[in-house]
C-alpha cells in the first residue's frame, strides 16, 4: 500500500498536518523512538487518548523530561496505529504537536521528498492496520511493529484471541505489556 | 482587531511566541503551509490556543512563529 502526504513546504523539518485530529501538526523525527505528544496530556485525552502511566522518564538529545505514558487510536492517512502508545511531555517551542518516530514506520520504506515537499510511504503489504507495543532494550524503551492487519476488524479479533501478546526483552525475557509496564516503572 | 500577517511577518513583529490565526491562506491551497492568516491572539499559551483549537471556537488555530529549534530525537530511558 502506497500513501503520500503533503509536507510543509517552508519549514525545515518534516511536517505533515492531521486534518482529522483537530488539524494538530506532526513532525516526523527519524531519530526518536517513541512517538510523543508536545502539549497537556487532558488535550491528548479530549482526542481520544487513555492514560496509561504518569511521570515516566525519558532522555534524548534535548536532554532528560519527565511525561505520561498514554494509549491512543492514530491515524496517518490511510495508515491506522490501534491503541499506539505515546508520551506527553511539554515542548513549547515547537511548532508542532506530535513527534512522529522512526519506529512507528517499520517494515515500511517511507522517504521524505524534500524537492516536492512530499512525504512518501510505501508498507510493501496491504496492512495499513499497525499494532506498535513497548520494548525494553536494556533499560531504553521504544515502540515496535508487533503486528499489522487488513482491517480494525482483524485487528480487534485478533487481539480478542491473543489477550496476552508476548514481548521479548533482550534478556530472552517474555512478558505482557501489563507486565513491562510494571517492570519499567 | 484581527491583523492580517504573512508568517514572515509573524515571525518578525512576534517572535518565539505562540499566536492564535484564523482565515489561513495556504501556499498553493496545499492545506499546510501556511501563508498568511489573521492574527487575532496575542500572549495565550500553546495549551489555551490548543484547547480552543480543538473545541472549533470561533476557527482559531495556535501557530508558533519562529521555525523550531528544539533538538530533538527521543528515546526512553529507566
Amino acid at each position: 500500500m502506497q500513501l503520500t502526504l503533503q509536507l510543509d513546504a517552508t519549514s525545515r523539518r518534516p511536517v505533515v498536518k492531521l486534518d482529522w485530529f483537530n488539524g494538530c501538526r506532526a513532525l516526523l523525527d527519524t531519530g526518536a523512538l517513541f512517538p510523543v505528544w508536545t502539549s497537556d496530556g487532558k488535550l491528548l485525552q479530549q482526542l481520544g487518548a487513555k492514560l496509561e502511566k504518569e511521570e515516566v522518564t525519558f532522555g534524548g538529545f534535548g536532554g532528560k523530561a519527565k511525561g505520561s505514558l498514554y494509549r491512543v487510536d492514530f491515524r496517518l492517512g490511510e495508515l491506522v496505529f490501534k491503541d499506539m502508545p505515546i508520551v506527553a511531555t511539554d515542548m513549547k517551542d515547537l511548532n508542532c504537536h506530535l513527534i512522529l518516530s522512526a519506529t512507528m514506520f517499520d517494515k515500511m520504506i517511507y522517504e521524505i521528498d524534500a524537492v516536492n515537499h512530499k512525504l512518501n510511504i510505501d508498507t510493501r503489504d496491504n496492512q495499513p492496520v499497525r499494532l506498535l507495543k513497548i520494548s525494553d532494550d536494556n533499560g531504553k524503551i521504544s515502540v515496535y511493529l508487533a503486528g499489522t492487519y487488513e482491517n480494525v476488524e482483524e485487528y480487534t479479533q485478533t487481539v480478542a484471541d491473543n489477550t496476552f501478546i508476548d514481548i521479548v526483552d533482550t534478556n530472552g525475557k517474555s512478558l505482557s505489556d501489563e507486565d513491562l509496564i510494571k517492570e519499567l516503572f | 482587531m484581527a491583523e492580517r500577517l504573512t508568517r514572515e511577518q509573524m515571525a518578525k513583529k512576534y517572535p518565539n511566541q505562540w499566536l492564535g490565526i484564523k482565515n489561513v491562506k495556504y501556499k498553493n491551497d496545499d492545506g499546510i503551509t501556511l501563508e498568511s492568516a489573521d492574527v487575532v491572539d496575542i500572549g495565550k499559551t500553546k495549551e489555551e490556543l490548543l484547547a480552543m483549537q480543538i473545541a472549533g471556537t470561533d476557527g482559531i488555530i495556535g501557530w508558533y512563529t519562529t521555525e523550531n529549534n528544539l533538538q530533538l530525537g527521543l528515546v526512553g530511558v529507566l
